[in-house]
């Protein structure tokens, strides 16, 4: 019989080496984040939608805030959504700070909140989004809670998506964190390692939604100056290209085998003066698109392009290269954006009373999708 | 006057009593069916075989009176008589689904010795006794309740899920099949019992003696050409006051307001949206439609129920402050996307390089399951409940949808399309399963280019590997024909 010592020596040494990686790569930050983010108090005193003069019963909800100034946090849109009053609490201060909304953009989802100056006892520490996507990253959450208390969690990086909103029109890059040991919706602040990555937006199975780094730097650099002008929206939709015979339809030649078909073209949005129904959309500033409307982006690998829209600020100029009658043609364009109350059916109305009159009892009102 | 109260009494019951009542073993029999109807989706398939039974009666000249819903579909008909062994197989002579009634015939003569044919009584009176005689279930021989009649209205016929005409509700017990019997009232039919109300206890229904000579009077021709319409849409308008100042009718005016006027009927040389119609022939019409009929108040189509299609009504109707008097011809008037359900035909279609289309039916809408009006597609509920709305144009027949696609190489990428309305090939609109059959059968195009409704992009097939392929395509999905068009649309 063989002496079976050996093997057991290399199983113990092994799992010693195992458990020490693990520990290093482990990064808290719940101390450095009690300066960093603040617990949100929201009372929501939305109107109702068929007798749109009364408003709907005062509800309360919460949600965390990322400083991004001394003074200011960032927190998704959805979050504050006909929002009446917003209270913060920070770590080391008993009483409510007044908060008042900057600017809300439910296209990128996301807010900035004004503090109160004369009330926040001392500055905010500021974050810098920085942490670069990494594919099976593990990720640390913080937030601060309704009794001040700084907590965490964690997840790994599953894959960066661009999936249609629940509420906006535009189609947004979000990162996906797997396996996450809490849910979190409402803004948790997502750290790779150090370096802030994102803020939490949505959680599902144990998975949870993240806008990026990339999408709040741009929205922080756009409301600077104090004007903002909003992400590109797309001003046309498309079909994927797959069927070869269409694509013989189209005359498109044997050597171009990708594009997406061009199915509507709108009145408003990014394209819509330039683009018509029929075009077959090959790539967008130089991206080539393959049959189903994706692009391998350098980082995020296969996006659809709608990124390459919604991740620029309108007045941005974005090249469309096109087949249409039987040769390729280049359009170069702005980026365009709209509110959504240009849309005929809005996609949604938050903050304001809905319009309406009445006529002999009967209610008329603005159709909403 | 205690004196002449009591003669009265003893009069009628004495009339009561001497009255024989008919032997019903003689007149009401057993009718057993073997069913088998069509799949609407894939049209030349047919379903399984399934058995019924129901009841029905002799009447003149040696046929048998039943529902229409106890013969649909059929493929061989047994008729019984109580007490009597054998077996004889009848046919349908004329069926009226939408009221729901069947004439069959018996070849063998000889079935009707010893028989008694029934006779035909007036509408019952509301709370009067009437007798329900059928085989329902729960027994081989025939069943006799008795019950009171409950109420007469109009309501819907169930068997087609469509049309509507009086019925007649009663307490006694209607069960599965009693169906097709005779309702008796004084040794008269006064109903043939069809449906129930399974919701509720004892509340069954009779098809009225006025329904029942209005069928047997339309097939008198030798022909049943259904019930008309005055091919119009009308609104309960005149409850709201400012309709009167809006359409210049005199304040003491009752009446129903014209919304839409049905495309090719006879009510388009004849009336307008915005007509105020206040008399039908002699029948004043009040606010809530309703004429003043049978000793109670009906809907005002209860004039045109009694009319066979081409016969005449009188219209009496307030247009821009002017009152007008009109004649208007009765016509059958469905709808372009039919809400009745259809029976004994199998559907026509077009089956071309693995896509089968059909029309636009009830029947196909009904391949969703019991939830269909949840279920089916929005585009075919909006087409389905406003099709009279929908459709402006006059040569449209029906609403084409691609129903099944029978997997090829040649249709691959055609998933998407499945279940939307074809609106053109190649430019060319599609008013009817003829122009698909048309389209496809021209062959000078490189490529068919089918265009859907709701769909923004085309669905291209090549036109000559789509005809190479076809044929072998139906042969392995085992597709009898390329095209069936035989029976009505």
């Amino acid at each position: 019989m063989k002496n079976p010592r050996p093997l057991f020596a290399v199983l113990i040494f092994s799992l010693a080496v195992f458990s020490n990686a693990s520990a290093k790569n482990q990064t808290d930050l719940t101390e450095v984040m009690k300066n960093s983010i603040v617990y949100l108090n929201i009372s929501y005193y939305g109107y109702e939608q068929y007798q749109p003069w009364k408003n709907k019963e005062i509800s309360e909800g919460w949600g965390v805030g990322c400083a991004v100034t001394e003074n200011q946090v960032i927190t998704p849109a959805y979050n504050i959504a006909n929002a009446a009053v917003i209270e913060v609490k920070r770590f080391g201060q008993n009483e409510f700070i007044p908060a008042k909304i900057k600017i809300i953009d439910y296209e990128s989802n996301l807010a900035l909140i004004e503090l109160d100056p004369n009330t926040v006892r001392k500055p905010l520490i500021p974050l810098k989004f920085s942490a670069k996507y990494k594919k099976g990253a593990e990720v640390n959450f913080y937030w601060l809670s309704a009794i001040a208390q700084v907590y965490s969690g964690r997840g790994y990086l599953d894959r960066a998506t661009i999936d249609p909103s629940p509420i906006a029109f535009s189609r947004m890059l979000n990162f996906v964190a797997a396996n996450v040991s809490d849910n979190t919706n409402n803004g948790q602040l997502y750290c790779m390692g150090t370096e802030p990555l994102g803020i939490a937006c949505w959680s599902s199975n144990k998975e949870a939604g993240i806008i990026p780094a990339d999408a709040i730097n741009r929205f922080l650099a756009d409301a600077k100056d104090g004007s903002y002008n909003g992400i590109g929206a797309a001003g046309f939709s498309t079909t994927g290209l797959l069927d070869p015979v269409l694509r013989k339809y189209l005359k498109l030649p044997d050597e171009i085998r990708d594009g997406v078909y061009v199915s509507d073209v709108y009145t408003i949005g990014t394209g819509c003066n330039e683009l018509k129904k029929g075009d077959v959309l090959l790539s967008v500033d130089g991206f080539k698109l393959n049959s189903y409307g994706r692009f391998v982006h350098p980082q995020y690998d296969a996006l659809f392009f709608d990124y390459l829209i919604t991740s620029k600020t309108a007045g941005e100029k974005i090249t469309f290269d096109i087949w249409r009658d039987s040769k390729e043609q280049k359009i170069e364009t702005l980026v365009k954006n709209f509110d959504v109350s240009q849309m005929l059916v809005p996609w949604y109305d938050f903050d304001s009373q809905p319009q309406y009159f009445i006529i002999g009892g009967c209610i008329l009102r603005k159709s909403l999708s | 006057m205690k004196k002449t109260l009591f003669v009265l009494i003893a009069f009628l019951s004495a009339g009561i009593c001497t009255a024989e009542p008919p032997d019903m073993t003689k007149s009401v029999v057993m009718i057993q069916t073997a069913k088998q109807s069509y799949n609407y989706s894939t049209p030349w398939k047919q379903q399984s075989t399934t058995a019924g039974v129901g009841s029905g009666f002799i009447i003149a000249q040696n046929r048998i009176l039943t529902n229409a819903h106890n013969i649909s579909d059929n493929r061989f008909i047994i008729v019984k008589k109580e007490n009597i062994a054998k077996k004889y197989p009848a046919s349908v002579e004329f069926v009226g689904h939408d009221c729901d009634l069947a004439v069959l015939k018996i070849y063998d003569q000889s079935f009707f010795d010893g028989t008694e044919p029934l006779d035909f009584g007036q509408l019952p009176k509301v709370n009067s006794t009437v007798s329900t005689y059928g085989f329902p279930m729960g027994g081989e021989h025939i069943s006799v309740t008795e019950g009171v009649v409950s109420r007469i209205q109009t309501d819907i016929y169930v068997h087609t899920g469509a049309d509507s005409h009086l019925v007649v509700q009663t307490d006694a017990a209607i069960n599965p099949g009693n169906s097709g019997g005779p309702v008796m009232q004084d040794g008269k039919v006064i109903g043939v019992a069809f449906q129930g109300m399974l919701a509720a206890d004892n509340i069954g229904y009779m098809i009225p003696t006025t329904v029942i000579r209005h069928f047997l009077d339309d097939i008198n021709d030798g022909r049943y050409d259904s019930f008309g319409s005055l091919g119009v849409t009308l609104f309960p308008g005149l409850h709201n006051d400012s309709y009167y100042d809006f359409l210049k009718i005199p304040a003491d005016t009752q009446g129903v307001i014209v919304t839409n006027v049905i495309l090719n009927s006879s009510a388009e040389k004849v009336l307008q949206k915005d007509d105020c119609i206040t008399k039908i022939d002699d029948y004043d019409i009040d606010n809530d439609g309703m004429i003043a009929i049978y000793g109670t108040k009906h809907y005002m189509s209860e004039v045109i129920e009694q009319k066979q299609i081409g016969q005449k009504v009188i219209l009496t109707y307030w247009r821009n402050g002017q009152k007008n008097t009109a004649e208007l011809t009765i016509q059958l008037n469905r709808p372009i996307f039919e809400y009745a359900r259809l029976y004994d035909n199998p559907p026509r279609y077009v089956c071309f390089a693995g896509l089968t289309f059909v029309s636009a039916s009830r029947n196909f809408l009904e391949t969703w399951g019991k939830d269909w009006l949840k279920e089916i597609p929005h585009t075919l509920r909006y087409l389905f409940s406003d099709s009279d709305k929908l459709n402006t144009d006059r040569n449209r027949k029906e609403y084409v949808v691609l129903s099944e696609i029978l997997s090829d190489e040649i249709n691959a990428y055609a998933d998407g399309f499945i279940n939307k309305p074809l609106e053109n090939i190649n430019g060319t609109p599609i008013m009817s399963l003829d122009d698909v059959k048309k389209a496809f059968e021209n062959k000078d195009a490189d490529f068919y280019i089918l265009k859907f409704m709701n769909s923004d992009r085309p669905l291209p097939i090549e036109a000559k590997k789509a005809h190479q392929r076809n044929e072998f395509i139906l042969k392995k999905y085992n597709v009898p024909a390329w095209a069936f068009m035989e029976g009505q649309i």
